[in-house]
């Protein structure tokens, strides 16, 4: 090589391994996934995903597990003394056998109506809310349910782990998603997107995607609405409770820490800062679960449960202003075997919550990433198996189901393989 | 400047502005896709759902379309029970989804238990006696133990095909099906659900067709919980 071409070439590799690094930071990447919050209350082994430095993950992992009291404002009427309590299988901040309650009626439209559900002897009444809190601090906040309402339901708890990720989807990706449904399941599937407020950007409304009616599209605001109607905890955004019986503390009871954040925030914080649920990936090598991921996604189970989706990228503003996707969290892969959409599947709750009246018997897709960490099944936890779980999909999803029921015994057990390696 | 060093310098300059463009989170043009969510022109769907239309009802099915639609589910694995050469069944909307379901009584085939009780089956075995349904009077609601019931040899039960649209269970995707032990009864018809006062004061989700029969010399009837169906005596 003469020496009047080595400048040339220097150049040349200079630009090139420049080119390398743009291509690197804009390739989405996989998202961390690991089961690494196990059950210590001193937030021991707790590893994130990199959004918080380690020791505020396990300072916030400690907070996610701690058991409020009466001083500290939990109840007149809970459901649960710490997030933990619904939110644990088998890590904190996955799943639990936990259902809550709800209720409700219909109108002469067939409207569903919210109750007000009487207590203490009549004197007093918790109005238009159709959870019903299965505890209280004194025998007078106690709940029943009237015999008025007559839409009853159960909902199990949902995991959290990798929600920070599913917060970060950006909300066009989720329409994208719900306008290719009917095509590719020739018109039968169609998922509703519902835009639902957030609460810490004045009501500017944001995708839905929290919840079992999507009635949540930011962490902040579902560690907030999860405070005031699970714990009985008021909070900057829910600042008063349901009722006053039996209540002795000072509102808002959410606690302010030395560095200026609530209770609530080192909960969303915690959220946002999990690693997703990872695959079982010695079970995920057999030739069965292989060939049970390609049924999967032959049969149509693909088009509602999404196999893969992509964070927006990082730096992209989001939940009305209130959150920047941080390099942590954005241009992400996950895989969540979710839509984040609500669907008719035959299973709906007749409950209404943020979406309106045309999603009373909608539900939003249960992911199924940790679910063979799940032996209680569908949103009410009454279904036992998978088989039956699959068997007990109806409305939209008849059609792929039908292509289930036409595979073979060994087809069937190669997908449930598969299935127990979400 | 030597013509190494201007190269040499170019080269810097070019990587340099690369990198920067190319690191997350620098500024808010970082990168090209990064930015504002954008709004979309959807607004959540408040508008009053009107009360269900109830299909058409569908007109009396002849003995050979009950026939066809259990062949379509069953196969060999089951026999449709019959009195005096016809199939004992009824029709209704059992789950109340306005879509007529037909059940029909059955028992299992010889040789066929296997298939029947196979994990992989292509209905759902549940037990009449033991569907769960939540006490309303209740404040903490506790689901039972699971359990797996199985259909025994020569064992009668209930086949329940769910329709499906507006042809029921006729539709050729109307596959969806409940075989029902301790259900399998004389009928003695179809009723609204809302009709009993039992199931009133249960609070179910939906509003159904019951169907009445008469078990062990009690009359009662057999009612969809919303998830599962389940036998009730009549009261009185």
């Amino acid at each position: 090589m003469t020496r009047r071409k080595l400048p040339l070439l220097l150049c040349i590799t200079a630009v090139a391994v420049a080119f390398a690094i743009v291509a690197i930071a804009q390739t989405a990447t996989q998202a961390p996934a690991a089961f690494a919050t196990p059950l210590d209350n001193a937030g021991n082994g707790a590893v994130g995903n990199g959004f918080t430095p380690a020791a505020t993950f396990v300072a916030d992992t400690v907070a996610f597990s701690n058991e409020e009291d009466i001083p500290q404002g939990i109840g007149p009427t809970f459901n649960a003394r710490g997030c933990v309590d619904c939110h644990m299988q088998p890590n904190i901040g996955g799943t639990s056998q936990v259902t809550e309650l709800r209720v409700g009626h219909t109108d002469a439209s067939g409207n569903f109506v919210n109750p007000n559900i009487s207590i203490n002897d009549g004197a007093n009444s918790i109005n238009n809310r159709s959870l019903v809190n299965d505890r209280s601090v004194c025998d007078k906040a106690a709940e029943r349910v009237p015999g008025t309402e007559t839409v009853i339901a159960l909902r199990s708890s949902l995991g959290v782990l990798g929600d920070g990720f599913v917060e970060a989807i950006d909300s066009n990706t989720l329409v994208a998603i719900a306008n290719n449904q009917p095509g590719q399941s020739g018109g039968q599937i169609a998922g509703q997107f519902i835009q639902v407020p957030v609460a810490e950007a004045n009501g500017a409304v944001r995708g839905g995607r929290f919840g079992w009616k999507n009635q949540q599209a930011s962490l902040l605001s579902f560690a907030s609405d999860a405070y005031i109607n699970e714990m009985g905890i008021t909070n900057r955004f829910a600042p008063t409770d349901f009722t006053t019986v039996c209540k002795t503390t000072a509102d808002p009871e959410d606690e302010t820490g030395a560095d200026g954040l609530n209770d609530i925030d080192r909960f969303a914080r915690f959220m946002r800062a999990t690693q997703a649920p990872p695959r079982d990936t010695a079970l995920a090598a057999t030739s069965d679960a292989v060939t049970g991921a390609n049924l999967f996604n032959q049969i149509g189970c693909n088009i509602c449960h999404v196999t893969s989706i992509t964070t927006a990228p990082a730096g992209t503003v989001i939940n009305g202003g209130a959150f920047t996707v941080p390099a942590a969290l954005g241009n992400k892969i996950i895989h969540p075997y979710s839509d984040f959409l609500l669907h008719d599947v035959g299973t709906g709750d007749g409950i209404v919550q943020n979406g309106g009246q045309a999603t009373a018997n909608k539900m939003r897709t249960a992911p199924l990433w940790g679910l063979r960490t799940r032996d209680r099944l569908m949103h009410d936890l009454l279904t036992f198996t998978r088989n039956n779980a699959i068997l007990n999909h109806g409305g939209e999803a008849t059609g792929v189901i039908n292509n289930y029921r036409n595979l073979s015994t060994t087809q069937k057990n190669q997908l449930i393989t598969f299935l127990q390696t979400l | 400047m030597s013509r190494a060093k201007f190269f040499l310098f170019i080269a810097f300059v070019l990587a340099a502005a690369l990198f920067v463009a190319a690191a997350p989170g620098c500024s808010s043009n970082s990168s090209h896709q990064a930015g504002v969510e954008k709004p979309i022109s959807v607004s959540a769907p408040s508008q009053p759902v009107p009360s269900a239309t109830p299909l058409p009802k569908l007109p009396p099915p002849s003995e050979a379309e009950v026939k066809a639609a259990f062949h379509r589910i069953f196969g060999e694995d089951l026999i449709a029970q019959t009195d005096g050469g016809h199939i004992l069944f009824i029709v209704g909307d059992f789950n109340g989804d306005q879509s007529e379901d037909i059940a029909i009584l059955a028992r299992p085939a010889t040789g066929k238990l296997d298939d029947i009780n196979s994990e992989f089956a292509n209905w759902i075995i549940q037990d009449a006696d033991k569907a769960f349904i939540p006490n309303s009077s209740k404040a903490v609601v506790k689901p039972p133990k699971p359990e797996t019931p199985t259909i025994a040899k020569n064992e009668e039960v209930l086949a329940i095909i769910h329709g499906f649209g507006a042809s029921g269970w006729h539709n050729p995707d109307a596959r969806q099906t409940y075989l029902v032990k301790h259900a399998a009864a004389p009928f003695l018809g179809i009723a609204p659900s809302l009709s009993q006062k039992a199931i009133r004061a249960m609070h179910l989700p939906h509003e159904t067709d019951i169907i009445k029969q008469v078990r062990n010399n009690r009359k009662g009837f057999l009612f969809w919980t919303g998830s599962l169906y389940a036998w009730h005596p009549e009261q009185g």
